[in-house]
């Protein structure tokens, strides 16, 4: 079997477990902590944390392209699960050789200082942390891609996160912190560029199902006799909305090639700019026509909305990437403009 | 998970490098002799002399038949030259609408007649086509088309208008979608494809002047003009249909996207002399981001069109996200600058921003409005 078709029965597999907990109810109560909602063992069970490892290492040997299709999945259903996180977290552990146990650490967002003494000073937010945990970090550092392993026990301070996307998070403070363990990431990206790309697929899966949700309700609202998706003034609305829904979509594939190709870091820049520029239109359309239901509790749309407004900030916002990309852009000048572009998919 | 649109996966053209330098090289020996100006006009910019050297090189048709006098290779291979040429503004309005949907169309539909005696001529860059469309009553609303072609004796006789033809007063031939049947009311039914020669007795060319001073496009009244029984393009009454699958070829290309690539070069060579700051950097990163990502939909385009496939709703949205970019791109440009842009044409990047934010309206006009974009991406949503 190939790694498409491996990746698509993976995906096959998980949307069968993820459509059973994809109502507003269970979101409700992943997002308030509640444990033990089903979910989480049979996702365990299905073993997809180790994806891209090595198959000679219990994985599946997945690349950055077949595990956005997984991770695209993720964001369709609102992401009930820190699986993204986990098939990252056994990657990096992994590439940098930071021996962890069979249960992976969690991802921290934000990269902390290295001090002369090794220790390691910053905050960082922890997903899916429902108190101290082991976590992987970035060292943030000019030319080479560290990561470490801690243990947020041993951190300044340690306090829930009050998110819009309200999934279960930590804040982490950490002064003078020492390291576990401490390793570099061998390829052209780091742990934050890793986390970008989860970001950019899972908003691309969110845009897709926002889309979807978007076109049924106004297929079958009516207002003035007749369904409101027959007047064109909401029908230029849904159309921009898909637009910018597949450039998303293009720009995780443009990365995700890239990735697979042993490039990425620019692609990746391009990828999370692209996926969090459009979220402020793709939200405001889809509630727009959404209507007043659109914004109560009970409706399923804000669990969608307010995810794309968080994964949107998280791993570097599109500002942050947009000046990332163009201090290279500018660096290169006329004549590298051109070669640079043409690079991203024949470099 | 629901996906609408189906965006091929495309690796790199094989040989994509090789023939991106032997295009690069060919360009050379022209490109210095355009101004800022003329290189942000774009593909609508006419040079009989530079389409006859294209077509030495066998880069026009490239990818028809060997028979007809072209070179088999594929749509990739196209897309590597075609952005090339638009990448350094290159005049291609003598060969463009020929290689890029009149060729194509004559090949799909043609007689075999029609093919022999109009591709080798286009293939060598000596056909200029234009494209009989629109006229004074029918714009976006192009089913209502009333010029007719009324059946005689062996041939066929045209009475009508066309409008905003591009080019019309240069090219040797149209291909003008008319009314066999019926009335602007009976909409696409009754309606067909002809190609004719427009140097026919009948035919008035009255060039249109834009805001800028220029005429590019023209009114073309055609006045008992008679035509050949063979210049009907497929079959009698199926031109609406072949029409909607000319328009995938014309709002796929590259050239929906990069209009204003001479005017991200123009900037960055500004900024790159003049000294960055983080807010330019993040507004030209934004510009780049966008372009990459259009570029990764526009060669994914055509992959498919090499598989055969048809991909008008793909086409669509690039063509929405593509002109968008370009349009806004001049407004970027003041941005950066500020008051420190001359108030004349005195720099290359004035000159060039000066050109793109006069055409660029019509950026989103060509090839059907924004507005009619958006109706068709709708439609191919389900909403209904």
């Amino acid at each position: 079997m190939s790694n498409a078709e491996i990746s698509q029965l993976m995906v096959d597999g998980l949307a069968r477990v993820l459509a059973d907990f994809a109502d507003a109810q269970t979101m409700d109560k992943i997002e308030k902590g509640e444990t033990g909602l089903g979910h989480e063992k049979l996702i365990a069970e299905l073993g997809f944390d180790v994806a891209m490892l090595p198959e000679d290492d219990g994985g599946a040997g997945l690349g950055w392209k077949d595990s956005a299709k997984i991770f695209e999945l993720l964001g369709y259903y609102a992401s009930p699960t820190d699986l993204g996180e986990r098939i990252i977290s056994q990657w990096a552990s992994s590439n940098a050789g930071i021996e962890v146990n069979d249960n992976a650490p969690h991802v921290a967002l934000g990269t902390v200082e290295s001090n002369t003494d090794g220790s390691v000073t910053g905050t960082i937010l922890v997903p899916w942390a429902s108190g101290p945990s082991l976590t992987l970090v970035e060292i943030s550092k000019q030319d080479t891609q560290e990561i470490c392993l801690i243990d947020t026990a041993s951190a300044a301070s340690i306090a829930p996160a009050d998110t819009i996307g309200r999934v279960p998070s930590q804040k982490v403070v950490l002064e003078n912190c020492a390291p576990i363990q401490i390793g570099t990431l061998d390829g052209s990206f780091g742990l934050t560029h890793a986390m970008a790309f989860l970001r950019s697929s899972q908003i691309s899966g969110a845009m897709a199902r926002i889309l979807e949700m978007t076109i049924e309700y106004c297929n079958t609202r009516t207002q003035f006799g007749r369904p409101i998706g027959k007047f064109q003034a909401v029908q230029q609305l849904v159309a921009q909305l898909a637009g910018e829904m597949a450039a998303t979509n293009a720009a995780v594939k443009l990365a995700a090639m890239g990735m697979d190709k042993g490039r990425g870091s620019l692609e990746i820049a391009i990828a999370k700019q692209r996926a969090s520029a459009p979220v402020a239109l793709v939200a405001s359309i889809a509630h727009e026509t959404h209507g007043a239901i659109g914004v109560t509790e009970e409706h399923i749309l804000h669990y969608f909305t307010r995810r794309l407004w968080q994964w949107r900030e998280e791993a570097g916002n599109e500002h942050f990437w947009a000046e990332e990309i163009g201090r290279q852009v500018v660096l290169g000048g006329r004549e590298n403009l051109w070669p640079n572009l043409i690079g991203l998919t024949e470099g | 998970m629901f996906q609408p649109y189906r965006f091929a996966d495309i690796e790199v053209v094989e040989d994509a490098a090789a023939l991106r330098s032997e295009v690069r090289e060919f360009l050379d020996e022209w490109k210095d002799k355009w101004t800022p100006w003329e290189r942000g006009l774009g593909w609508t910019r006419y040079d009989r002399k530079f389409s006859e050297a294209m077509g030495a090189k066998g880069w026009i048709g490239m990818c028809w038949p060997k028979k007809y006098g072209g070179a088999e290779r594929s749509m990739l291979e196209r897309h590597v030259v075609i952005e090339e040429l638009l990448a350094v503004g290159a005049p291609v309005g003598a060969h463009w609408v020929s290689d890029r949907q009149s060729g194509p169309l004559i090949l799909k539909a043609g007689t075999e007649t029609q093919r022999q005696k109009y591709l080798p001529e286009i293939i060598r860059g000596e056909a200029c086509f234009c494209i009989g469309l629109s006229e004074p009553d029918a714009g976006s609303d192009l089913a209502s088309v009333r010029t007719r072609a009324d059946k005689v004796d062996g041939g066929w006789l045209v009475n009508g208008r066309k409008i905003w033809t591009t080019n019309a007063h240069l090219s040797e031939y149209i291909i003008a979608l008319l009314r066999t049947e019926g009335t602007a009311a009976d909409r696409h039914k009754g309606l067909s494809q002809f190609v004719f020669s427009m140097r026919l007795p009948g035919i008035t060319i009255r060039q249109i002047k834009d805001l800028t001073g220029a005429a590019h496009f023209n009114e073309v009244t055609f006045d008992d003009v008679f035509i050949d029984d063979d210049a009907l393009i497929g079959a009698l009454g199926e031109g609406w249909a072949q029409v909607t699958a000319e328009l995938a070829f014309e709002r796929s290309g590259p050239d929906r996207y990069m209009s204003s690539f001479s005017l991200l070069e123009e900037l960055v060579e500004h900024v790159n002399k003049t000294g960055s700051d983080r807010m330019i950097d993040r507004q030209i990163g934004a510009e780049f981001a966008k372009m990459a990502v259009l570029r990764q939909m526009s060669v994914s385009i055509a992959g498919m069109l090499q598989e055969g496939l048809l991909p008008n709703q793909e086409a669509a949205v690039v063509k929405d996200l593509g002109t968008d970019a370009e349009q806004r791109l001049p407004e970027v440009v003041r941005s950066i600058l500020g008051q420190d842009s001359p108030l004349d044409k005195s720099t290359s990047l004035a000159e060039i921003n000066a050109a793109i934010t006069q055409t660029a309206p019509t950026f989103s006009l060509r090839g059907g409005t924004r507005e009619i974009i958006r109706g068709i991406m709708a439609k191919g949503l389900g909403l209904r």
